[in-house]
């Protein structure tokens, strides 16, 4: 009996522990629930740090005069208590290639990126030289819809190992900020957001949306770098549609499009935007914030979405309306932009929205009229700002590792803005040189503010190294090079009659042509066995034509000033080594400060003229022989390398945490 | 209904008044698992707890039938026929303490969507203010005026759009704190708040001429008298992002989840049978 009370007892005196448990956890655990932010673990500690700002485009030969001049009180201060040296850019001085050589401490020869674009010599088509994508090949068709069967993919074009998939790999924790030439991302445990070469939502590199009454300026009713969409003001309001991306799901994949609806004022230079899920009250001349646009595939289903910004350029008595490219959105993105995949996340949650296509600077809006230099300046100073915001954010999670990030400013302004810069410039214009003139250099203060910035919260333990990939120098002339090939007898024409009209080498009598130029500074031999239609016998027919070509080009002089227009021509396997060499162009054009290749040359056009000079906002170029456009190098270490280059900072690097360089690697460390 | 929607608007400014200066999670937190408590109480005295007892318990059987029989398909079956006859019963049960329960969890909701939908603008923020008149009264023809008080600036012209009756205006607030506006209209005043103190609160964003749904559903603010010219009055304010354990949350999620942690953590303390 007492056996069996003191039993009951025991079983009621559980029962009631188990209840006043229940409690306590219930209550324990809601501090918890709120408070818990689940911050991630570091992935390896290291007391070492290298900090690495890579300004695109910073030129030396304006950096000395203004760091002479007191303009650049910071550069001066690292150049003077460390160092400061020209830094050898790649051969072409092209970004793609340039970042690429920087990346994997390899030539083009070893990671395969020779051009901005790079031709498919079966074809003669271009394509973007550092990325390709390609749709899912199977699907099943019902009705209007279309279901895959397989997923499309975006494929990463750069060959060679990353230094910091290579730091990465052994344990030193690494972030890189928008890094050119590294879309998709290659896949590793770094941090990392891809830069140049990120497309927008329409797969391009840039497509703004000009919304308006009157129809702009365009060259064969087309509007370069954009879309102008016309639209009709009744009763005081425009109704129009963003256009997204192609709806793969759909037969025949239309535009996806979201409506929207603009009411303005009969009198006042205002206008409200109503989109879906939002309304925007702007200003004539303002800027709205970044607004998320969600496109629907499947109703209810499937949407993908991305961010835009309009700009509400004139309410009366025309309507003029900008849309930026509607950028791959951070917060959930449509295609791979980040590693780990949710670090485009992180940023926006810390930063919010921000640019994610790899050249955010809209210069194709300023080259078509639609921004005026002033509209321009805005622009850029909105993607600064952004970049500027971006950064102090890295920087204070940065406590160990590599960081490196990345600044276009320097590169865009001066592109469009030499003009400006220089007087002696064919675009020259005294009116915007009293508003902008300065504008250059201004950027150039604002990186130094960054540095300064920087030098301000960076430790002993840290080496800081600035540096950018090429300098900068005049684009006064364009020469035409197939026109020259054309007059020289290299490439013959099917209709001579109608030289200059046609587009992509269309009306090229290949039976007859040697050589050909593609891309802005590849010029390639018509080789038989190689090209499609290839006339030119590998061995001696190749090599004679290739010294031929390279003798005669060197001596080619403009006759309007008596100066050579190349600097020095090269032929391949003179600069080149490693795996890729084959698909490199057969000779590289290295043209002399102030020439440069011609747009329309570029993309396999002869114009009727050899030489013209450049009256466009695009007015600053490097696109010449490296020689002549050198890049930058600061650090707050000594460098003792005589001439260093852009390959020889990747095993710098490595070697910086105590690591050997890779053996495909040729550059070496400059410490 | 009016005077009901304020006596609630009081109570519930009582019950998150220690937290008004808190992150906003706290309260929600709070509410949700003190309304599990109240559903509980609710669901006691509402539902038949000896039949739901006895239910239960014959669910129990029935499952430890299926378990002791697994070899005899024919008696498997039978029993799983009970257990979803059953099963049925103890849904009987449970609609009548729903049906009750509804009503103050329609309350509730609402109250919580006033404080948790949007958050107050901050100090620097623009918003857009719309006000759209009765149809009897045209925009171009009525004489409007905005009235703002010290802190809050207008930040842009006023913007007609005919075609709505609407007039919006763009405004920068100045300085934090809570403020009237006073629209003019035809020489009369209309007041509506808008808020910018970064505290919790009922911030409501519309405001309408008196009508049940509105005061249903947003006791932020005393609707329009019906003789007002202005049909509603409606302020862009932020959403609120509710951030719990690190993750951005729709508060009804939150609310749902913890009162229902809460009311199935206490059945045992308070005897319920659910």
């Amino acid at each position: 009996m007492y056996d069996m009370i003191f039993k009951r007892g025991r079983s009621n005196l559980k029962s009631k522990s188990k209840v006043l448990v229940r409690i306590i956890l219930l209550f324990a655990i809601i501090p918890f629930l709120i408070i818990g932010c689940g911050k991630k673990a570091e992935t390896s500690d290291t007391k070492k740090k290298v900090l690495i700002l890579g300004f695109d485009g910073m030129d030396p030969i304006i950096l000395r005069k203004m760091m002479d001049e007191g303009r650049m009180p910071n550069f001066k201060k690292l150049a003077e208590e460390g160092s400061f040296k020209e830094l050898q850019t790649s051969n072409p001085p092209q970004s793609p290639v340039a970042w690429s050589n920087f990346i994997t401490g390899m030539n083009p020869g070893g990671h395969g990126i020779f051009d901005f674009v790079h031709r498919d010599p079966k074809t003669l088509f271009p394509y973007l030289s550092t990325s390709r994508t390609e749709a899912g090949k199977k699907s099943i068709t019902i009705g209007d819809w279309v279901i895959p069967l397989e997923s499309g993919k975006v494929e990463l074009l750069r060959h060679g190992k990353s230094f910091w998939e290579i730091l990465q790999s052994k344990g030193v924790p690494c972030t890189v900020y928008m890094i050119p030439s590294n879309f998709p991302p290659v896949e590793c445990e770094a941090k990392t957001l891809s830069g140049m070469g990120t497309p927008d939502m329409l797969g391009t590199y840039g497509t703004f949306s000009y919304y308006s009454n009157v129809e702009p300026e365009m060259e064969n009713g087309e509007i370069s770098g954009g879309k102008y969409y016309e639209v009709y003001v009744k009763r005081n309001t425009v109704k129009a549609k963003i256009y997204g991306p192609k709806n793969t799901f759909r037969k025949g994949a239309p535009d996806c499009t979201v409506d929207f609806t603009v009411y303005i004022d009969p009198e006042n230079p205002v206008a409200k935007i109503v989109l879906p899920n939002k309304e925007i009250f702007l200003k004539e001349g303002e800027w709205s914030e970044w607004i998320r646009i969600d496109f629907e595939l499947i109703p209810y289903l499937q949407s993908v979405s991305g961010i835009c910004r309009f700009y509400l350029k004139e309410v009366h008595p025309d309507f003029k309306l900008y849309v930026t490219p509607i950028n791959i959105n951070p917060e959930d993105p449509a295609l791979p932009i980040s590693t780990p995949p949710d670090f485009s996340k992180e940023l926006f949650e810390n930063v919010g929205y921000f640019y994610t296509q790899g050249m955010p600077e809209d210069t194709k809006a300023l080259s078509s009229g639609i921004f005026d230099d002033g509209e321009f300046i805005k622009q850029i100073t909105l993607v600064h700002e952004e970049e500027v915001r971006n950064y102090h954010y890295l920087l204070s999670q940065f406590k160990s590792g590599l960081l490196f990030y990345y600044f276009s400013s320097t590169d865009q302004n001066a592109h469009m803005f030499w003009r400006l810069h220089d007087k002696n410039h064919p675009a020259f214009n005294q009116e915007s040189y009293d508003k902008y003139g300065d504008v250059l250099e201004k950027v150039y203060e604002e990186m130094d503010d960054i540095l300064g910035y920087t030098l301000k919260r960076i430790d002993d333990n840290t080496t800081l190294i600035i540096m950018s990939d090429h300098g900068f120098a005049p684009f006064y002339y364009s020469f035409n090079i197939n026109t020259w090939l054309l007059n020289n007898g290299y490439v013959a024409l099917i209709d001579p009659s109608k030289q200059g009209e046609e587009e992509l080498f269309a009306n090229v009598d290949w039976s007859r042509t040697k050589a050909y130029v593609l891309g802005l500074n590849a010029l390639y031999i018509n080789l038989a066995g190689r090209e499609a239609n290839g006339i030119v016998s590998p061995g001696d027919e190749y090599n004679q034509l290739v010294d031929e070509l390279v003798e005669k080009l060197k001596k080619v002089v403009d006759p309007k000033t008596g100066k050579k227009v190349f600097r020095n021509v090269y032929k391949r396997d003179d600069i080149y080594s490693g795996p890729y060499v084959k698909d490199a162009p057969d000779i590289l054009l290295g043209f002399a400060r102030g020439y440069r290749i011609s747009w329309e040359a570029s993309l396999g056009k002869f114009p009727k003229e050899l030489i013209t000079d450049n009256m466009e906002a695009w007015s600053g170029d490097h696109c010449m022989a490296p020689e002549e456009v050198p890049g930058i190098i600061l650090s707050n270490k000594k460098i003792v390398k005589e001439n260093p280059a852009l390959y020889d900072i990747a095993p710098t690097l490595l070697a910086e945490f105590g690591f050997e360089k890779e053996k495909e690697m040729v550059g070496s460390n400059i410490f | 209904m009016i005077t009901f929607v304020k006596l609630l608007n009081g109570l519930f400014d009582l019950i998150f008044a220690p937290f008004k200066n808190m992150a906003p999670v706290w309260g929600i937190t709070v509410v949700s698992l003190i309304t599990g408590v109240v559903m509980l109480i609710i669901f006691r005295y509402t539902s038949n707890q000896e039949g739901i007892k006895n239910t239960k318990e014959k669910i129990k059987g029935y499952l430890l039938e299926v378990r002791l029989f697994n070899h005899d398909l024919q008696q498997m079956l039978k029993s799983q026929k009970k257990i979803l006859r059953t099963n049925l019963t103890y849904m009987r049960y449970s609609v009548t303490p729903m049906l009750v329960m509804i009503i103050p969890v329609i309350f509730i909701l609402v109250q919580l969507d006033s404080r948790y939908a949007y958050r107050p603008l901050k100090e620097g923020e623009k918003t857009i203010v719309c006000l759209k008149l009765d149809d009897g009264i045209l925009i171009n023809n009525a004489d409007i005026e905005l009235e703002l008080p010290k802190g809050l600036k207008l930040d842009a012209p006023p913007l007609r759009i005919e075609r709505e009756n609407e007039i919006d205006w763009r405004l920068r607030v100045e300085k934090s704190g809570n403020y009237k506006l006073t629209f003019i209209v035809n020489g009369k005043r209309y007041e509506k708040k808008l808020l910018a103190e970064n505290i919790l609160q009922r911030v409501g964003a519309e405001k309408e001429k008196v009508n049940f749904e509105h005061i249903l559903l947003t006791p932020a603010e005393t609707p329009f008298p019906s003789d007002s010219p202005i049909e509603e009055v409606r302020i862009n304010y932020p959403e609120m992002n509710l951030t719990f354990w690190g993750v951005e949350i729709h508060w009804l999620i939150v609310f749902f989840v913890l009162s229902i942690i809460s009311a199935f953590g206490l059945k045992d303390v308070f005897k319920v049978q659910v």
